[in-house]
């Protein structure tokens, strides 16, 4: 847990680092380099889970999911988003479908990609193939995106969300909501965890998880860090 | 003959030295952003429902960028960003404005902006209006901005997400790129647009 934590922060503060330069250069110049930068981050980021990979070991074809958090929406805002860590800690690939929720008519899983500083989003159809013993982080590159919603999320409250799997089937997932932009450490905490076929949705970790105040994430923080 | 000889090896090395030399300067050239003359006349709205034309360029230094609201990921990112740095530049980024336009007028009514931008800063204005006339300023900026269409007749924009820094001249003075560093972003700021007393 207090391992893919660390290597989950370390991954987004490369990520952000490494891809966007200090200098400035006009619009067009920045695609060749995006291109390398996203290489070799890409490289990076991928050893980085091979690292953490080794270091979790559960029950064959077990999908655990932590980090999920979505941002609280702002007023005339009609879309919510959702990030989330999907560890697959068995021996075979899995792939994530989808999600459904409650408070959503669609939810849909987005890619995200940017070119010449021309970001684009669009829906994964095929879904997110999530490979044998590593995990995958859905920010920056994937979100899933709430649309159609009636009741805008707030920040402190909890997101209740199906989210399928190719092997796993479905999983209950928490989002907490964090503040309306910005990153989401604070809250997103440890959100659902099942292994595979029992379905055991009483089973499944989420203690503290509808207490996502300031204080609340900071303790679960806490916890972390004693962890290690 | 081994003059001769020394001749030619000078003159190739010369050559290569020019040559690479013109490719340098070349590359240097095109790396560095000129300041793009904004030439375009329009006519919007801002959140407020005042009207707003290509004057709203020229006077004072600003934080421009091309956005909508059911934006999922960069927009909101950017706008809180961008609230953070007015904050932090206090009594400095006094004379700094801040411009959120709509690449998807048709959806972003007056008082959809209105509430949008307020919920991050009062110093963000929105500016929206009609669809021809917003692309106006969006092609002037050379700003990319594409309705991907979606299932249930619904659509995203596919769209720069660099922020631009628009001296009180009305030209452009860089780009901050989406997820620049807190620090980068801010120095950069301060760099281009606060240090040069073209703050009006």
């Amino acid at each position: 847990m207090s391992t893919i934590t660390t290597a989950h922060s370390a991954v987004r503060a490369l990520a952000r680092i490494s891809l966007y330069p200090a200098s400035s250069h006009g619009a067009s110049f920045l695609a060749a380099k995006d291109k390398t930068r996203r290489a070799v981050v890409s490289f990076l980021v991928a050893l980085l889970f091979a690292a953490t990979a080794g270091a979790e070991n559960k029950a064959p074809g077990s999908i655990r999911i932590d980090h999920a958090a979505s941002h609280a929406m702002v007023p005339g805002a009609k879309v919510g988003d959702g990030y989330l860590t999907i560890t697959n800690t068995g021996p075979e690939p899995d792939r994530l479908l989808g999600a459904s929720s409650e408070r959503a008519k669609t939810v849909q899983l987005h890619q995200m990609s940017m070119d010449n500083g021309v970001m684009t989003m669009r829906e994964l159809k095929g879904g997110l193939v999530i490979p044998a013993g590593q995990t995958v982080t859905l920010e920056p590159n994937y979100h899933l995106m709430f649309q159609d919603i009636a009741k805008p999320f707030k920040q402190g409250e909890t997101i209740k969300a199906v989210v399928s799997f190719e092997k796993a089937g479905e999983v209950d997932v928490n989002f907490a909501v964090g503040k309306i932009a910005g990153p989401l450490d604070d809250v997103g905490g440890v959100a659902g965890k099942m292994d595979h076929g029992t379905m055991n949705h009483g089973a499944m970790s989420m203690p503290d998880m509808d207490m996502t105040n300031e204080a609340g994430g900071t303790a679960h923080g806490d916890h972390e860090g004693h962890a290690q | 003959m081994k003059p001769k000889a020394l001749a030619i090896v000078a003159a190739s090395a010369a050559t290569v030295f020019v040559g690479a030399l013109l490719a340098l300067m070349f590359s240097i050239y095109i790396e560095t952003p000129r300041a793009v003359p904004f030439d375009a006349d329009f006519s919007l709205i801002d959140d407020q429902g005042r009207p707003v034309d290509q004057s709203i360029f020229k006077g004072h230094p600003a934080l421009v960028y091309f956005g909508y609201t059911h934006c999922p990921e960069a927009c909101p990112t950017t706008l809180y960003e961008v609230a953070d740095w007015m904050n932090t530049l206090g009594e400095q980024g006094k004379p700094l404005r801040a411009y959120f336009f709509s690449i998807d007028p048709e959806r972003d009514t007056q008082e959809v902006m209105h509430e949008y931008v307020n919920a991050f800063s009062n110093r963000i204005t929105g500016i929206t209006g009609k669809p021809e006339e917003m692309k106006k300023v969006a092609d002037g900026w050379i700003i990319h901005a594409e309705k991907l269409p979606s299932e249930n007749n619904d659509y995203h924009m596919s769209h720069t997400v660099s922020l631009l820094l628009i001296g009180a001249d009305g030209r452009l003075k860089g780009l901050i790129p989406y997820g620049m560093d807190r620090g980068q972003a801010l120095a950069k700021i301060r760099d281009v647009l606060l240090t040069h007393s073209n703050g009006a």
